[in-house]
């Protein structure tokens, strides 16, 4: 592990006074211990201190504060932000990521051995030797029904979420079908309603039995919660009303032709749209012909 | 030095004012007002629009004799306004006619007019550069970027909401009623229900931090319209313009550093009860650069409008949030509690006493 | 009905204390003093010792006037709020062999959503007026792992239907329901999940004269139809007369008098069932 002098010798002043991957070492371990207990309950949400970082309170402390605890030599690591890399947010995160460990980055899904993202998951499928950071802003899915954390807390420990199905009846009653958009409920390991993160309804199944570990981080509400390989995760539906994906039915993406990922619609000053992948290292991908596997 | 209540009041004072002259500070090198305009430009931004008077170096001036007390420095600007005579109004401008030197939206990825980041610390790192200790030399800017300025064509920024109304994803915008007097809420007092450009007054000139957090209550789930989107915010100068005194023909007078929020409530995930899939428009405009208070400010306006009315939910009771976000008002009426207030105090001891004694009476009767 | 089976339902010594509570407490109370107050520790006894059993398929009437300790009874075995002390048995939780005021807090959300149900005063408390009527039939279904929309809303439709609510209404909000509507709303609700005891809290008491008789009507016809037990309090000897099999007086937290409805309300023993015998007359 390179010590703070020799990466101060390589980098300058920028992390003078600083430690390996910014958080202090006694900081880290609090945040490793949360995240094993995480691990061990999937879907419950673990409270941390949450320590202030460089960045703004919900622009990504708390993936930030996950990744940093986990990085060390060796570890390649990607941000992305909206499916995107070149977003100035993740752009943003990378660098601080870079500036305090000397790690080298990627734009490249499977080179990657942390990813840490705000509101996608990557369209590539993941692997058993990487991690995904999720970004979370409310960690709590019960917060529509119960605004109280306390009150909300004693439901999630006494498995009583009458109040959450009856929020889901009414949007049916309402609506005629499920309500939600991104960040879908989902009840983990048969146990817990978790909140996955404003993901859209197309990333959901991916957190089903999949070979990769996820890890979510909210640092402004002082949360961890994780969902470990080969868990169930379900979302909440009815037996006669099922929960489905978007559809992108006779849309193509206007940069690589893909019709089977979930894309970005952008307004011209006509008011015409167009429509292009959210996911931009996976377009890259498919511009180059390359082949790489997909979630099944 | 003691604070005797019973004499010598006036010669209190004057020896806390030569207290202050006497501040070791005040033998050093004055730092400048043209320095504090210069290089303190958010907080001055923040004591016009609290103030309610665009001068920045008046708020300058204001700032250095209030030590840097952004209150007091808007309350020193408030008063002097009471001495001002009222000229006239000046003519509505449109937030499309804005020079716009930063645009962004956050609900579609790429926009017509593109999206200029602009001069922003949103993407600066908040670490602290020791090294600025030794050299005392100027803040590092290479974390910012600078606006690239050029000779082109001024690009034109057609308005975010205007596309989704052309969808019909939101409610068109209302008539326009030309020449319209405004609620004047500096020389009307307020009753309730209040016209939407009276709380909008009172936003413009709301204090910051008070509003900041009833736009994070509404964001939590305490009323409002929970998380919501901006669906453009754009920083730069606005025209203002007033009718000629003798031609009456409209007439640019100057600009004003300005920022304005267009944030919309979330669709048919939040407004639970609402039988449309509509979106709705929160409207945030502040003087200065202060982009916070320009977001928190249509947060609230959105709240206003639109969250279900619920009295004990701050955010979506206009009397609360009228009554309680002006800094002027609440800080005197916070602060007075230092008055003295003995005579009251020594009528609710006597009360105390008197109720202990009938107690006593009766538990030993 | 026979009186040696097993009550479905037995209270035995329940207390409820509001205030810290002292050893003076219940000989300080009741009626032959004539207070709830505790002079020597400044408590309120709300209840003090009572004992009482309903039978299966019988309603059992509880009356006394205000500060009787009447509605605290039913409080403390809805689990509104808890006893001072004291045990409830009821056949249907744990064979009748746990108080159910030992159930862990799993158990006691069984009992709040399955095995009792609850109309109190008013609506408010036992509806969320800002969820669907049918909604909120189907709250009580949710929580025992009803799973089928189709499925409870038809038996959220059977429910309201037995209680003359139009089932146009189903997916109408009561808070824009008339006072005896809701209530409807609520006798409906408090019957899902077939509980083994309903209890009802001054059903009619600020209701319309008019409206009370029809909303007495469907819970007499109810309990006749499908065999309902219940607990009926109420201030009102004329609800008592209509309802009730047997009837249990209470005066400040006392039981005064029980008995058999027609033979209490006709030959009352005890002086002050008498006074309230004779008032109401």
């Amino acid at each position: 592990m390179a010590s703070v002098a020799e990466l101060t010798s390589v980098h300058g002043e920028a992390v003078r006074g600083y430690s390996y991957g910014f958080l202090d070492a006694v900081s880290k371990r609090e945040i490793r211990r949360s995240l094993l207990k995480a691990v061990a309950i999937p879907g419950y949400q673990v409270p941390f201190g949450s320590r202030e970082l460089p960045i703004a309170r919900g622009w990504g402390t708390g993936g930030l504060q996950v990744t940093l605890s986990l990085l060390g030599p060796g570890d390649v690591i990607k941000v992305i932000d909206q499916g995107d890399d070149a977003s100035v947010n993740a752009q943003n995160l990378r660098r601080l990521v870079e500036r305090t460990s000397g790690l080298q980055t990627t734009i490249e899904t499977g080179e990657a051995t942390i990813i840490q993202t705000r509101h996608r998951i990557p369209e590539e499928k993941l692997r058993e030797d990487q991690m995904l950071v999720l970004q979370v802003p409310i960690p709590e899915p019960l917060r529509r029904v119960e605004r109280s954390v306390r009150l909300a807390r004693q439901m999630h420990a006494e498995r009583d979420y009458s109040r959450m199905w009856l929020a889901i009846y009414e949007d049916i009653v309402r609506r005629g079908e499920l309500g939600g958009a991104a960040g879908y409920p989902v009840m983990v390991n048969d146990r817990f309603i978790m909140a996955p993160s404003p993901i859209p309804r197309w990333d959901i199944p991916k957190l089903n039995m999949a070979d990769a570990l996820f890890l979510f981080g909210a640092g402004r509400e002082k949360r961890l919660y994780a969902i470990p390989p080969y868990t169930r995760v379900v979302p909440l539906e009815f037996e006669d009303y099922r929960f489905e994906i978007e559809t992108f039915e006779g849309k193509a993406c206007a940069r690589c032709g893909a019709t089977d990922t979930f894309m970005d619609e952008t307004i011209s000053i006509d008011g015409d749209k167009t429509y292009t992948c959210s996911d931009t290292a996976y377009c890259e991908t498919v511009q180059m012909g390359r082949e790489v596997t997909r979630w099944s | 030095m003691g604070y005797t209540a019973v004499r010598g009041g006036l010669e209190a004072i004057s020896n806390a004012a030569a207290l202050v002259d006497d501040m070791p500070v005040n033998s050093e090198t004055p730092v400048g007002i043209d320095q504090i305009e210069r290089h303190l430009q958010i907080a001055v931004g923040r004591v016009m629009a609290e103030g309610g008077l665009v001068d920045p170096e008046l708020a300058a001036l204001a700032i250095k004799q209030a030590e840097g007390d952004v209150i007091e420095a808007a309350f020193l600007l408030r008063a002097y306004r009471s001495t001002l005579p009222r000229l006239g109004y000046s003519h509505a401008t449109n937030g499309n006619e804005m020079l716009v030197l930063r645009r962004v939206s956050s609900v579609f990825r790429d926009i017509p007019g593109g999206q200029v980041l602009g001069l922003t610390r949103d993407y600066t790192q908040r670490l602290l550069n020791f090294g600025l200790i030794e050299t005392e030399g100027k803040p590092a800017t290479d974390d910012c970027q600078e606006p690239e300025t050029s000779n082109a064509e001024p690009e034109t920024y057609p308005n975010i909401i205007d596309f989704l109304r052309d969808e019909g994803m939101m409610p068109e915008a209302p008539e326009r009623i030309p020449n319209q007097e405004p609620f004047d809420v500096t020389r009307t007092p307020p009753s309730f229900p209040m016209p939407r450009s009276g709380w909008l007054q009172v936003l413009a000139r709301g204090e910051a931090g008070s509003m900041l957090m009833l736009a994070y209550s509404s964001m939590r789930g305490y009323g409002g319209t929970g998380h919501g989107a901006v669906a453009e915010l754009r920083a730069g100068e606005l025209p203002v313009r007033i009718s000629h005194p003798i031609t009456g023909r409209p007439v640019t007078i100057g600009h004003v550093e300005a920022c304005e929020v267009h944030y919309i409530s979330g669709g048919f995930s939040s407004l639970q009860n609402s039988e449309v899939a509509d979106y709705q428009l929160g409207y945030g405009l502040v003087v200065g650069r202060d982009e916070r208070k320009a977001i928190s400010m249509g947060i609230i306006d959105c709240s206003l409008r639109f969250a279900m009315p619920s009295d004990n939910m701050p955010v979506a009771n206009q009397e609360f949030v009228v009554s309680h976000v002006d800094s002027v008002e609440s800080s005197g009426f916070v602060e007075h509690l230092k008055l003295p207030h003995y005579v009251t105090f020594q009528a609710g001891m006597q009360r105390s006493r008197r109720l202990r004694e009938l107690v006593e009476a009766s538990s030993n009767g | 009905m026979v009186m040696n089976e097993t009550p479905l339902l037995s209270v035995q010594g329940l207390t409820k204390i509001f205030g810290r509570g002292c050893p003076q407490c219940l000989e300080q109370t009741g009626p032959t003093a004539d207070s709830n107050y505790c002079s020597a520790c400044g408590s309120i006894v709300a209840c003090g010792d009572v004992n009482i059993e309903v039978y299966d398929g019988e309603v059992l009437g509880l009356v006394g006037e205000s500060g009787s300790g009447k509605s605290t009874v039913l409080q403390c075995l809805f689990q509104d709020t808890m006893p001072s002390s004291g045990a409830a048995y009821l056949t249907a939780f744990a064979e009748g062999r746990k108080s159910i005021w030992e159930a862990t807090s799993g158990e006691r959300r069984m009992l709040r959503n399955k095995l009792l149900g609850m109309v109190y005063q008013n609506p408010r408390d036992g509806l969320d007026l800002m969820v669907t009527a049918g909604g909120n039939i189907a709250e009580r279904l949710l929580a025992v792992d009803w799973r089928n929309v189709a499925a409870m809303r038809e038996k959220s439709a059977d429910y309201l239907t037995r209680t003359e609510v139009p089932i146009e209404r189903m997916d109408h909000l009561p808070a824009y329901f008339s006072g005896g509507m809701q209530q409807r709303v609520q006798i409906a609700k408090a019957l899902a999940n077939s509980p083994s005891l309903v209890l009802l809290d001054e059903l009619t008491t600020g209701l319309d004269i008019s409206v009370q008789a029809g909303v007495l009507d469907l819970v007499r016809h109810i309990q006749r139809e499908y065999g309902l037990s219940a607990i009926v309090v109420s201030h009102d000897l004329s609800v008592i007369r209509l309802l009730a099999d047997r009837t249990v007086v209470m005066k400040m937290g006392r039981v005064v008098e029980q008995g058999v409805t027609d033979q209490v309300l006709e030959d009352p023993q005890h002086p002050y069932t008498q006074l309230l015998v004779s008032s109401a007359a």
